[in-house]
């Protein structure tokens, strides 16, 4: 296989993990909103495609046809709801849910029967859908539109959850996830699309359920998700300055869970501090820090800490969206209550 | 756990004689005691089989507590635990009370590593003051011991504090920290003391064999003048001071690990050759480490000798709960003005050491007073 690297964005990077796959394999389809925009239709012959709202899957209508590039009415529960039927009768389709934050229309397909049917058909049946939703505060896109929620779906047993933070992660994931027979939510942080990153160019593949080291140390473990593992590197940039080498551990899949990496960094740093933006209640902070609490708390030299969003909605107003986001500097006060 | 004496109220298993499984026979040694007095060889009460062992060595437990069943062969025995094998008291390492360990602010990865290394979580510095003790700060303690350990200064051998050692440290540490102990001196012309040994010692040694020493003539004459110095052969119970009737001598035995009190019963009433004998056989027995526990409690008075070894004077620690010790030096010759004219004596230093509490100083000078006038 081809190794050559080179850079691309986080959105390309995803691109191009999406043609590779519908080269690779004919049943691979992509389903939503806009996936496709008005290209190829009679009248817009001149147009580009729309490519998903925020340009992710442009081009791919024109090498693959309408036939595997759907545009969807605006109806999650009706495209959602098809996309598990389809999944389950032979297609391995990737679905666009253009904000995590619609689940709620779409919850029992994905939950309900998506999620069920491999456990209620004894395991005959199988589900190989990718549904790929944007996530994350910081784009003035209001309450609707900024959201996380992968901590409820990383509840949700029958579902496998990819939160990717680099644009060769979010390659090699979107990959191992397409071509995964189970049904997974694949998490994209919209203020990570413009990212530029070194990106493998051939197949790349990487095991769902692999945390990834990002910067190792041995004072301080940060467990990061998602955008949260840049706005972590920057904290233990600052901090290293002062001589304290903090581990920045990316779980990459939140479901499963790569426990074996994030409790072994634990037991050699002994402090643990989790960075997540999703709300705080019922979080995957909280049950990484259940995690280590249960499993590593003989090997821990001080209370672990949370960096989360409050409780709350993400705020329209653009201060208290500031506000609401961890940022760099909160990280470093974490990392530092730990010592 | 057997009561070895009167005032036993708990002993600690030293070792058994006999393994787990072992053939028993009655009246044969079985396991070893050590109480805060004496070692003790405790003998088997019935012949069989010991059928289960539930306390293990170095295990203090208090008298009447379940040390192992002995049966017939072939009989079947519960499990220790089951019996209340689990360990109650540590004898020689005291474990700090759960208590005062969770009052220390400590992570729980710098409670096992102290736990590891034997480190009293409550002994180590944090970082700063009133911040949480971590694996660093223990690192650190460990480190700085180990470097005290192997700093060059301190090379030579490493005994273990335990065992009679351990005991005779903690009840002469006791017994300064519980009393007002203060020492009075004289200096006693002892021609008399001589001229007596030199009397008598010919007719013991041909009557009995019996070696008769200066310490066999000073317990009788102090034991004898203690029935009229009742104060100083007291001892404080409680909030009582108790005036035994008798005088029960305890004559301080140096030991190769060691001090060991052995009691000379009634030395006040009792004739001189029997306190020679007796003192003897004590001090044989206490070299042998064979001494019982009866022979080694129930004093009311201490001499502690130390002429022999060529000391002037001392300051002798009280042995609890009497209230009183003779510290005894070497006899010199010197001169001495006797009667307006420079004559040679005998002169013998006597230390005086009482519980300030129970006697003051001028009784306790009259005492000597009294003493250095019998051996002039």
């Amino acid at each position: 296989m081809a190794v050559a690297v080179r850079t691309l964005s986080f959105r390309d990077a995803i691109n191009e993990a999406l043609g590779q796959e519908m080269e690779r394999d004919p049943r691979v389809v992509l389903m939503g909103e806009d996936v496709a925009g008005g290209a190829t239709l009679p009248g817009f012959e001149r147009e580009d495609a729309w490519g998903g709202v925020l340009g992710v899957t442009k081009g791919l209508v024109q090498r693959f046809g309408r036939e595997r590039v759907l545009d969807t009415p605006i109806s999650e529960s009706a495209f959602i709801g098809a996309a598990v039927g389809a999944a389950a009768t032979g297609l391995r389709p990737v679905a666009e849910l253009m904000f995590v934050d619609f689940f709620g229309v779409c919850m029992d397909q994905i939950f309900n029967q998506g999620a069920k049917l491999r456990y209620m058909f004894g395991g005959k049946a199988a589900v190989p859908l990718v549904i790929r939703t944007m996530i994350g505060a910081g784009f003035r896109a209001a309450g609707q539109h900024s959201g996380c929620h992968y901590s409820v779906f990383t509840h949700m047993p029958g579902l496998k959850c990819v939160v990717p933070s680099t644009p060769a992660d979010a390659k090699g994931l979107l990959t191992a996830a397409i071509r995964d027979d189970d049904p997974i939510m694949f998490f994209e942080h919209k203020l990570l699309y413009d990212l530029q990153g070194e990106v493998p160019s051939g197949e790349h593949v990487i095991e769902l359920g692999r945390a990834d080291v990002k910067r190792p140390g041995d004072r301080v473990t940060v467990v990061a998700i998602g955008r949260m593992v840049h706005l972590s590197l920057e904290a233990a940039e600052t901090i290293a300055a002062e001589g304290v080498e903090v581990e920045v551990v990316d779980p990459r899949t939140v479901s499963p869970l790569d426990e074996d990496t994030i409790l072994g960094s634990v037991r050699k740093t002994r402090r643990l501090v989790v960075v997540d933006e999703d709300n705080p209640r019922c979080s995957l902070a909280a049950d990484l820090v259940a995690l280590v609490a249960t499993q590593a708390f003989d090997d821990l030299d001080a209370p672990p800490q949370t960096v989360t969003a409050p409780h709350t909605p993400v705020p329209f107003s653009p201060p208290l969206e500031d506000f609401y986001v961890p940022t760099s500097t909160r990280i470093v006060d974490a990392i530092r209550a730990t010592l | 756990m057997p009561k070895l004496g009167m005032a036993m109220k708990k002993g600690t298993l030293k070792r058994w004689l006999v393994a787990e499984g072992g053939a028993v026979e009655q009246g044969k040694p079985l396991l070893e005691v050590m109480t805060e007095k004496i070692n003790a060889v405790v003998e088997s009460p019935a012949s069989g089989v010991l059928g289960r062992i539930v306390a293990t060595p170095s295990i203090e437990l208090p008298v009447g507590a379940l040390l192992a069943l002995i049966g017939g062969p072939g009989d079947s025995f519960p499990p220790a635990e089951e019996l209340g094998g689990a360990p109650t008291v540590a004898a020689t390492a005291p474990v700090p009370s759960a208590g005062a360990a969770s009052e220390v602010l400590a992570s729980p990865a710098a409670r096992r590593l102290a736990r590891d290394l034997g480190i009293e979580i409550a002994q180590v510095p944090p970082s700063a003051p009133g911040k949480r003790i971590t694996t660093d700060d223990v690192e650190a303690l460990a480190e700085a011991r180990e470097a005290v350990r192997l700093t060059p200064v301190a090379t030579g051998r490493s005994i273990p504090f335990t065992g009679i050692r351990k005991i005779v440290a903690e009840r002469l540490h006791e017994s300064l920290q519980g009393m007002a102990q203060v020492t009075i001196s004289r200096e006693a012309d002892v021609t008399g003391l001589i001229a007596l040994r030199e009397r008598l010692a010919p007719g013991f040694e041909a009557a009995s064999g019996i070696h008769l020493t200066y310490t066999d003539l000073l317990v009788e004459i102090v034991a004898r003048l203690l029935t009229e110095h009742t104060q100083l052969n007291a001892t404080l119970e409680g909030d009582a001071i108790v005036v035994p009737d008798a005088v029960h001598m305890g004559v301080a035995v140096a030991l190769e690990d060691g001090l060991i009190v052995p009691v000379i019963r009634d030395a006040h009433c009792r004739p001189l050759r029997e306190i020679a004998s007796d003192r003897a056989q004590l001090a044989t027995k206490a070299q042998d480490g064979t001494l019982s526990l009866n022979e080694v409690e129930g004093g009311t008075f201490t001499i502690s000798n130390l002429g022999a070894f060529g000391a002037d004077s001392f300051t002798p620690i009280v042995n609890p709960p009497q209230c009183a010790i003779l510290g005894v030096g070497r006899i010199v010759q010197k001169p001495l003005v006797v009667d307006g004219e420079m004559q040679v004596r005998a002169t013998m230093w006597l230390s005086l050491t009482f519980d300030h509490r129970l006697v003051d100083g001028a009784p306790a000078a009259r005492f000597l007073q009294a003493l250095a006038d019998r051996l002039a």
